[in-house]
């Protein structure tokens, strides 16, 4: 099971709790099945093993043949994959899922081990590319029989396997940032705030989700909230207000919580400016009256704001959205 | 709700990923599927083939909650009667256009409908392998087929093109050697969608990533030293003669919504609406109608189901040899 962690997403803003920054970690879901055989296998073939493989089948004539054009990427290839120092490390251990015995780190040659890994496994897929192909594939195994073409398909494809599991896995983060997003622990829009962020969406880069890069954490925040409250003259009372501003949702496990937990590790942060009416009230409008300005921040669903004007004013709120599409 | 890819260990060298299309598959769950149909179809061989489903409801139902657009789709939906005629016949179509449409108009919902699908890919690839391997088999010889059925045609349709020309999902089918056996779109709304979806693109977001839209449509593949390399040499579209969309209405080819590519292998099945062919069963019907009785029956034909059971052979031939 392959759970790629430590996607570094800081996030810095004034929040009222004082929180300014917290780490993103990211959390794919890895699913359950045949990881497990699949990185056993890879910790016991060594790239070694890898490059003494390829170049018995680059020996071959037929298959030096069956190549064609693709004979010097084909040995380009495995002179990536044989430069590996030292020779001894699994593929598991070179793709960095299982810690580095410290003999292998000692022995490790000159180059950097994180630019090795990557270098070696497109050199490793190129590889398969271009011997297990459909044309090649059958002149391996009549060349040197089934029982090296079985074992070459064994390597090639571990190491692709590896591969597989990181695009799985990232395929499933992107999953879980949309869920963040979309989801059930994800604030509700009103109708204003659903077009606002279609256009953003449209116009605006930084809000598009993108295939590869999942959705955008930014949302824009618009939206008329009869349902702060604030103390005046020893009483508490309702006050509306309407909200401008961004909401930015936290990617990553350690985010999204339920319950009491959301308190603490919520799925967003939002802040921006208020508008609010002189006249205290529920489903007051904003702008009746003399209007004044503030402005909001919200960790999770908790919402506090300060507004000029009087003596000032400190507002706190909730977010729930009371009628669909509305407010 | 979390999404794991499902995962299974393949009974042989066959696997099939059924992905559905209109419908409530988060509430129905595997009901959703035409599983039983399937397995009919296929026969005693039906226990040497691995199943998948995938359910991508889940996700429609995250959106619908967020905006609460379930009034606005419902409005989309008698915009495109009154554009496309108003007459009863625009009524069938812009119906299930409007469902058909939600996807186009979120591209937050269609790209992460895209990275459940792929995510399931890459597991049933990773499935693959190591059945195989417990067989003391090549993974290369292992046959995927695909059988998505309406809008999970639109969906397999975009993650074909996405899977053939994007590196990192490892799935193209030069490169990665990731080839299907078959790919089977039963009533496709592609061509529709992408008619509609014209008219209307001014307010689509993201529309770069649509392949629908983007770009001419054709068989998903990977160019290699510029040779196409196509996801399959079994693309075939099933639909039916009043199936709305699929492309014909009362019997008649709409080509504005059929989709017909190139290389494409068509099937276009015979329906009747009602039970009432010729007639003879007219005649039954009037005079059964006449007694009390009811002897008239509609028939569905957007059914997935019916739609195996028409390609029975064809399914058999194909997916079996």
């Amino acid at each position: 099971m392959s759970i790629r962690t430590g996607v570094p997403g800081c996030v810095a803003t004034v929040l009222v709790a004082g929180i300014t920054c917290a780490a993103s970690v990211g959390g794919a879901q890895a699913a359950p099945g045949n990881d497990s055989i699949l990185l056993a296998r890879a910790g016991s073939i060594t790239v070694g093993e890898y490059c003494r493989m390829a170049r018995d089948v680059l020996a071959a004539p037929a298959v030096h043949e069956a190549l064609g054009d693709d004979q010097r990427a084909a040995a380009l290839s495995t002179g990536i994959i044989c430069a590996v120092q030292p020779s001894s490390l699994s593929l598991r251990a070179l793709r960095g899922t299982e810690p580095v015995s410290l003999r292998a780190l000692t022995r490790l040659g000159t180059r950097a081990y994180g630019g090795t890994s990557a270098t070696t496994f497109e050199a490793m897929d190129a590889f398969r590319m271009l011997v297990r192909g459909p044309v090649v594939r059958p002149i391996v195994r009549s060349a040197l029989g089934d029982s090296v073409a079985q074992r070459l398909a064994v390597i090639t494809e571990t190491a692709f396997g590896l591969l597989s599991l990181d695009a799985r896995d990232a395929a499933l983060q992107r999953l879980a940032n949309y869920e963040r997003k979309l989801g059930p622990t994800s604030a509700r829009l009103n109708g204003v705030e659903v077009l606002a962020n279609w256009g953003a969406q449209k116009w605006i880069p930084g809000f598009r989700p993108t295939p590869r890069g999942g959705p955008s954490p930014w949302e824009a925040v618009a939206a008329y909230v009869p349902t702060y409250a604030t103390v005046d003259s020893s009483r508490a009372v309702a006050v509306s207000a309407s909200e401008f501003g961004l909401r930015r949702y936290l990617f990553g496990k350690a985010f999204g919580a339920e319950g009491w937990r959301g308190l603490i590790r919520p799925s967003y942060w939002s802040a921006g400016m208020l508008v609010v009416s002189d006249r205290n009230g529920a489903l007051v409008w904003p702008w009746d009256g003399r209007t004044r300005h503030g402005v909001f921040a919200s960790w999770g669903a908790t919402k506090v704001g300060y507004v000029s004007g009087r003596n000032g004013e400190w507002l706190i709120s909730h977010q729930l959205q009371t009628i669909p599409l509305v407010f | 709700m979390t999404f794991t890819p499902q995962s299974m260990q393949w009974p042989a060298d066959r696997a099939v990923l059924l992905v559905h299309g209109i419908g409530r598959a988060s509430l129905a769950g595997d009901a959703a599927f035409p599983l039983e149909a399937f397995r009919t179809a296929l026969g005693q061989e039906a226990d040497r083939v691995a199943i998948y489903t995938l359910n991508y409801d889940f996700i429609n139902d995250w959106l619908v909650t967020k905006t609460a657009l379930g009034a606005e789709i419902r409005r989309l939906k008698r915009v495109l009667s009154v554009r496309e005629g108003g007459d009863d016949q625009a009524d069938v179509i812009a119906d299930y256009a409007g469902d058909v449409l939600w996807p186009v108009l979120s591209a937050d919902l269609r790209l992460a409908v895209r990275s459940a699908y792929l995510a399931q890919l890459i597991q049933i690839q990773l499935d693959g392998a190591e059945s195989a391997f417990s067989r003391g088999q090549d993974p290369l010889d292992n046959k995927l087929s695909i059988i998505a059925h309406s809008l999970g045609c639109f969906h397999t349709y975009e993650v074909l093109w996405e899977a053939a020309t994007e590196p990192t999902h490892r799935l193209r089918p030069a490169s990665d050697l990731f080839r299907l056996a078959s790919v089977w779109l039963m009533a496709s709304p592609v061509q529709l969608i992408r008619s509609v979806a014209e008219d209307i693109k001014a307010v689509i977001p993201s529309g770069e990533t649509l392949a629908t839209l983007s770009m001419p449509l054709g068989i998903p593949r990977e160019m290699r030293r510029s040779k196409p390399v196509t996801c399959t040499d079994a693309f075939i579209s099933v639909t039916g003669t009043q199936d709305p969309v699929g492309g014909h209405l009362l019997g008649g080819l709409q080509k504005w919504a059929y989709m017909h590519l190139t290389g494409q292998r068509s099937i276009v099945v015979p329906q009747h609406l009602t039970n009432v062919t010729d007639r003879e069963s007219l005649a039954l019907a009037l005079q059964a109608a006449a007694s009390g009785e009811t002897a008239l029956q509609l028939n569905d034909p957007h059914s997935w189901s019916r739609y195996i059971t028409s390609q029975t052979a064809t399914l058999r031939e194909v997916l079996l040899t």
